[in-house]
């Protein structure tokens, strides 16, 4: 074994370390760290291996470390003399046989390349691979390695780990060599003080300044150590660290020992890390062996010793005291501080404490210069950080990026966004100390200060992505739990203030929360912070600060609405398909009623939970769809359409008369109380039917002549019949709601008058006003608002389109006037300004309008519409844009490019959006927001005015059907809880109204898979010549079946935890 | 050795303390009080109970008055709004982590957790009580030990690891978990190492740790003649001790892996130590008494 002793020895190490990374013959390396063998690496060596023998060729099979893609694992690099490295990606163990086929014939598989090195910069040294493969992207053009620079992780995925002079090859404990040859300790404080790194466990003290105390501290021993017990949930840097390049935190460390005249180092390991374990102590072994660590190290007479121990697993340990006293044998408490470790550390003696990616950093800045090292980062936080980006995102891995860099390249460029449908909502840093970062403040650089500053903190890098899926409130109960249950005890606050946090938030998440709560909470978090004896406490409450402070809503939903918009806290939802339902409608039961042959149970089931089950049928949005549980077994319950199903079957036969009574049954005794219902769309529909059913007398007083608002004069006849429609309006009738129509309220009956004639007004009037474009050409005949067209087409009045229209937006306005238009014989174009799958539409109506012929341009904006002679609509031009950044719809913003484009068209109809007119309500006393919608109690639905609710669409500005249905049912309960007070018999009169229904709690059998029974649509080419409804709807034995296939997630088993 | 005078702000007021002492030292060096609950003087300090945070000038940090060491131009504030709140904070955390039922309890009337939640003014607590289920250790002939009212403060710990040189007690677990044990979570009537010296009784704060055949409110307790006999104890044991090269205070200082060398051979720590202290005749006779002052005739204790 070659002992290196001068740098004869070292250069032939050099060399040979480097043979083996640039053989003369094929070299297929595996990525071997945790995370490559969780997805099958082991399998896939022992395959290559195999295969390797078989064929008797002669290849260099290695393993290295990770290369920071976790989520393209198992990843293979493959270089063949002279070419550059090809990293190839998700190689499983039966394809070794077509890779090393494929190193014969040269020609890589393509559906396993990922990217190329041509060369790389290990720092200490640099690597030319070879060039070639022009098809193939290098790595840095790779979204997520683009931006990313790598230092820590200079050698990790490229170099073997347990190989010492695969590491020497690459430059490894050159600077070492350096430092001793030198001698010259105190130059390299220097150097590290220069550099202004920063010690990466978190606290971000600087490196220098405590080297310089220990290497000034006098004693006969000193001991330096390196924390390695990173426990924080979702991190992972170090472990890949040190799987990957353990020589790296070796050589750091000998310098560290050299410098600051200590002779023992200690790493301390989590034993939950055997991987990093094992090749820390292959490593060490081999440094022992080439004389690099021990007696006489390169021999000039420095003895160093490094032992490793391993950490049981306890979150505290991290902390640098209660790491010195585990070490010592004690129980993992922390000590006050002072005496610092620097002063009195291990054993009583002076010790220095880094994190392994500080010990990672020091032989870049000693062989590269701290003023190489300070180009990189911001001027108060230089060099690099690796985190682990895990969560919610399309990328996950190990991300080493320059400090300051903002948070959204970290989740946006490198992570790429959120999973395909969904949207990030927030970022949670420095894992359980840290804070919950929400999307708006995604432009904070992430270093050491602007983390702070929002109530955040570093940490060691762990960075978890959410998104709407994820309850806030859970989040911090999470991590609470986290922290209590690793809390040593020691000091009160952390002890009992983290119990008593755990306690609240538990309360607030199984909905027993009360208003005093979150103050509380507040007060104790800012306790515990403030007054804990250690860094556990002292960060332990910052999830709970940060969410309190940036996602305040989201307790306040827990607590007073018992709504968890997430659907994560299981005691406030019945099943995930309920809590997704704007309405809460006990889905499982009405599928368990039909499925047990009571379709008029059923129906009653549905009609209370939702009073316009036919209309909603056809055009909700059915978020429900996303949550179906069956959706991670085969395909998703179509509870839609069974609950449409329900309905026409009630609507469309002689059941409904019998079906009217029995509701007519359920309504409580009159009350005598009046209240008026302003506008008669859903909201208001809504509100009414269930003010009736609560025994009070209701008028809704409608503008125009005939009830339904946007479901009759916006939504087209093709999607909703107006026939069906009717049919709901009558069983609302039919329980006792007035309509006054043609009134207008605010115009024709003043808000004064009905105050004084009602006890309550609830007003609920839409957005009807169309938002304008400023456009050079609206003022041309010829260019339509979508609303007022659709009302138009409703009325069945004749509008002259011409035989080309263009339309501008992407919502469902949009969809339903390009399919209006389509079927009064135009040709239609939607012009959308992103792409696709940004549009708010729902996607089965663009792919209905596509299938009917509508063509659509997108990444489109609007520059001007041109007119003829005649002042009538000639042609329009668009201005082609390119998305840019992430805006905070989490969408990629659209930017104008130069080309411009020009159709030919006969008439535009503008669909950007809908607004309000609402200034006859600023008039009456009632305050409106900045947005122009009215002001009202989130919860209670009361507007500034005594006696007046509003809700639906103005006061959450324009949305969908079953959003503004929610809101009338919400009110509806609000106002009778006001009007009624109190129950006195503590029986709810909302509790009232909703009878028990018995039917089965047999949970269903194993289930097999089967397809989701889809609506049948009328051919695209037939449906277009006509009015008639598109979607037939299922027949009874579907929805029979679509019934059957429900899990029967509101089931719970009855566990006993205690 | 002489320690450096160094100046320093208490509560606005200009006065002189030793270096090396803590904040608190030199609080009470002039007369200042700063309320404290794991503290007993002669112990070391544990900084545990927070208590005794007080407000530094210049940083928004607040500082335990118990371990941090005042330094020169340092500028303290002992009492603000904030510092009040959190230290009723701590104490009502306390008076709900465990049973802390007074009119049941040995010490009511001469506790220190229930004075100092009278000085600070609680009348209730805002938090849910945790009502844990906790056992009472009446394995001891003379003493019993009642896990519902501890507070964790350690004194018994550490004035039977620093004055007795028994090291009877320990803190078991972690978290809300923790429980001081004896020996190695055994009866405290089999712990071995146990003198029955009594020293942890008298330190303790509450009604955790008394002697058997007391009644409510009979308890009385000195910690301050513990409290003298630790300050001495520790001036003593360390004159005796630095003969071999040894202070009782701080950890033995050794390489790892080796034994950690005990001060004292068990059974002379103990003789030592107990002889000493003295205490149980005379303070038990005048428990008695003042039992009998305080019960008259309504109490029948078994006998």
């Amino acid at each position: 074994m070659p002992r290196i002793l001068d740098i004869g020895t070292f250069n032939a190490v050099r060399e040979s370390g480097l043979a083996k990374l640039l053989p003369a013959i094929p070299r297929i390396a595996v990525g071997m760290g945790t995370c490559g063998r969780g997805n099958g690496a082991e399998e896939l060596y022992h395959a290559l291996n195999e295969s390797i023998q078989r064929s008797g060729m002669d290849v260099l099979l290695t393993g290295v470390g990770c290369f920071g893609s976790c989520f393209q694992e198992p990843l293979v690099s493959i270089r063949l003399p002279g070419h550059p490295l090809l990293v190839l990606r998700h190689v499983q163990a039966n394809d070794a046989a077509r890779i090393l086929e494929s190193l014969s014939t040269q020609t890589m598989p393509a559906d396993l390349v990922y990217c190329k090195i041509e060369e790389w910069d290990h720092i200490t040294g640099y690597v030319r691979y070879g060039q070639g493969y022009p098809d193939v992207p290098p790595w840095n053009a790779i979204p997520f390695f683009k931006g990313q620079k790598k230092i820590v992780l200079r050698n990790c995925g490229l170099i073997n780990p347990s190989d010492i002079e695969e590491y020497i090859g690459v430059g490894g404990y050159q600077a070492l060599y350096k430092v001793l040859i030198d001698g010259r300790k105190e130059s390299v404080i220097e150097q590290i003080k220069a550099s202004r790194l920063r010690g990466r466990g978190g606290a971000g003290f600087l490196t220098g300044n405590k080297w310089d105390f220990l290497a000034k501290a006098k004693a006969d021993i000193k001991y330096i150590i390196c924390n390695a017990d990173e426990g924080d949930p979702g991190a992972y840097m170090n472990r890949n660290e040190i799987e990957g390049d353990p020589h790296s935190l070796l050589e750091g460390m000998i310098i560290g020992g050299y410098v600051m005249g200590a002779t023992e180092g200690i790493i301390y390991v989590r034993a939950e890390y055997p991987l990093a374990v094992r090749r820390l102590n292959r490593a060490i072994e081999q440094a022992r062996e080439y004389g690099l660590l021990g007696t006489n190290i390169l021999d000039r007479g420095f003895n160093f010793n490094i032992q490793l121990v391993q950490g049981a697993g306890a979150f505290v340990c991290g902390e640098e005291t209660a790491l010195i006293a585990s070490l010592e044998g004690f129980a993992g408490r922390p000590h006050p501080r002072p005496p610092f470790p620097a002063e009195k550390g291990l054993w009583g003696k002076p010790t220095n404490i880094n994190n392994v990616e500080t010990w990672c950093n020091i032989a870049p800045i000693v062989s590269r210069g701290p003023a190489w090292f300070a180009e990189t980062g911001s001027v108060k936080s230089p060099g690099t950080k690796v985190f682990s980006l895990v969560g919610k995102i399309q990328n996950t891995g190990l991300v080493e990026m320059p400090l300051g860099t903002p948070l959204k390249s970290f989740i946006y460029d490198i992570g790429e966004g959120a999973i395909a449908g969904r949207r990030v909502k927030a970022v949670q840093t420095g894992g359980p100390s840290g804070g919950c970062i929400p999307l708006e403040m995604l432009d904070t650089p992430v270093d050491y200060e602007s983390l702070a500053q929002i109530g955040s903190i570093m940490g060691s890098g762990g960075m978890v992505v959410m998104d709407e899926d994820n309850c806030m409130v859970d989040v911090a109960r999470y991590f609470i739990e986290f922290t209590h249950s690793e809390s040593c005890g020691k000091c009160v606050p952390c002890r009992v203030g983290l119990n008593k946090a755990l306690r609240i938030l538990n309360a607030i998440t199984e909905g027993s929360g009360s208003a005093e709560h979150l103050g509380l909470l507040d007060e104790l978090g800012r306790m515990i912070r403030e007054c804990s004896l250690c860094g556990l406490g002292q960060t332990a409450p910052n999830p709970v600060l940060t969410t309190i402070r940036h996602f305040r809503e989201e307790y306040e939903d827990h607590i007073v609405a018992h709504r968890c918009r997430a659907g994560v806290c299981q005691e406030l939802a019945l099943s995930p398909c309920e809590n997704s339902c704007p309405l809460r409608m006990n889905i499982p039961r009405f599928l368990e009623l039909y499925q047990e042959g009571r379709l008029e149970d059923a129906f009653e089931s549905v009609i209370l939970d939702n009073p316009l089950p036919a209309s909603t049928g056809r055009v909700c949005q059915h978020p429900c769809d996303n949550r179906c549980r069956r959706q991670s077994f085969d395909e998703v319950v179509n509870m839609r359409e069974v609950h449409r199903f329900l309905a026409d079957a009630i609507y469309q036969s002689d059941l409904f008369e019998p079906m009217l009574e029995r509701i007519r049954a359920l309504k409580l005794a009159s009350t005598g109380r009046k209240v008026a219902v302003a506008g008669s769309g859903p909201t208001g529909l809504t509100a009414a039917f269930y003010l009736a059913m609560l025994g009070h007398d209701v008028t809704i007083y409608e503008e125009r002549g005939e009830a339904g608002g946007m479901l009759r004069f916006a939504i087209p006849e093709y999607r909703l019949p107006k026939s069906v429609l009717r049919r709901e309006l009558d069983l609302i009738e039919g329980i006792g709601v007035k309509m006054q129509f043609n009134t207008r309220v605010g115009f024709d009956l003043p808000l004064n008058d009905l105050a004084s004639s009602f006890d309550a007004v609830f007003l609920s009037i839409g957005t009807w006003k169309e938002s304008w474009l400023y456009l050079p050409g609206t003022e041309l005949k010829g260019v339509y608002p979508a609303l007022p067209f659709l009302e138009s087409v409703a009325r069945h009045e004749k509008v002259a389109m011409g035989s080309r229209v263009a339309i501008i937006g992407g919502g469902n306005a949009a969809i339903d006037s390009a399919r209006s238009v389509l079927r009064m014989g135009a040709n239609v174009t939607i012009l959308y300004r992103r792409e696709r799958k940004d549009m708010p539409a729902i996607d089965e109506e663009i792919q209905a309008a596509e299938d009917e012929g509508v063509r659509f341009v997108f990444l489109a904006a609007p520059h001007r519409i041109l007119g003829g002679a005649d002042g009538n609509v000639k042609a329009i031009e668009i201005v082609k844009t390119r998305l840019g950044e992430y805006d905070k719809s989490g969408r990629k913003r659209p930017i104008p490019t130069d080309e411009v484009q020009r159709f030919e068209c006969d008439s535009v109809i503008l669909a950007v959006g809908e607004t309000f007119d609402l200034d006859f309500c600023r008039a009456s006393g009632l305050e409106l927001k900045e947005e122009g919608t009215i002001a009202v109690d989130r919860f209670s639905f009361e507007t500034s005015r005594a006696g007046f609710y509003a809700g639906g669409d103005v006061i959450t500005g324009a949305s969908n059907m079953s959003n503004a249905m929610s809101g009338g049912k919400q009110a509806a309960r609000k106002i009778d809880e006001r009007l009624m007070g109190p129950s006195l018999s503590g029986d709810a009169r909302w509790d009232q109204l909703f009878p028990e229904f018995e039917y089965s709690r047999q949970a269903p059998g194993e289930p097999s898979l089967s397809r989701r029974h889809t609506a049948h649509s009328v051919p695209a080419e037939v449906r277009v010549r006509s009015q008639e409804e598109v979607v037939a709807g299922l027949d009874p034995e579907e929805a029979l079946e679509e019934c059957r296939r429900c899990l029967r997630c509101d089931l719970r088993a009855a566990v006993n935890t205690h | 050795m002489p320690n450096k005078t160094i100046s320093v702000r208490i509560d606005g007021e200009l006065v002189t303390a030793q270096e090396g002492q803590t904040i608190l030292e030199a609080a009470h060096a002039h007369g200042k009080q700063i309320p404290t609950l794991c503290y007993l003087k002669g112990l070391s300090a544990v900084g545990a109970c927070r208590v005794c945070m007080v407000e530094l000038a210049g940083t928004d940090r607040l500082l335990p008055a118990c371990t941090t060491p005042i330094q020169d131009g340092m500028s303290i504030k002992t009492a603000s709004e904030k510092l009040t709140l959190y230290r009723r904070m701590a104490v009502e955390l306390l008076l709900v982590e465990r049973n802390h039922i007074c009119s049941a309890c040995v010490s009511n009337g001469h506790c220190e957790l229930q004075s100092m939640a009278q000085s600070l003014g609680i009348t209730h607590v805002r938090y849910s009580y945790n009502n844990p289920h906790l056992p009472v250790d009446m394995t001891h002939p003379r003493f019993v030990l009642d896990h519902n009212r501890c507070i964790l403060c350690t004194r018994c710990v550490r004035v039977c690891a620093e004055v007795e040189g028994a090291n009877v007690w320990e803190v078991a677990s972690r978290g809300i978990y923790s429980r001081i044990v004896s020996d190695l979570k055994d009866d405290w009537g089999q712990a071995r190492n146990c003198t029955g010296c009594g020293k942890c009784i008298q330190a303790c704060p509450t009604g955790a740790l008394a002697e058997k055949g007391f009644s409510v409110m009979e308890m009385v307790k000195q910690s301050d003649s513990v409290s003298r006999l630790a300050a001495q104890r520790t001036h003593q044991a360390n004159g005796a001790l630095e003969r071999f090269g040894m202070c009782l205070q701080a950890r033995p200082e050794q390489a790892p892996g080796a034994a950690v060398p005990r001060p004292f051979p068990r059974s002379q720590s103990s003789r030592m130590c107990s002889g000493l202290v003295g205490l149980h005749p005379p303070d038990r006779g005048l428990s008695r008494r003042h039992r009998r002052k305080l019960s008259g005739p309504l109490t029948s204790r078994p006998s």
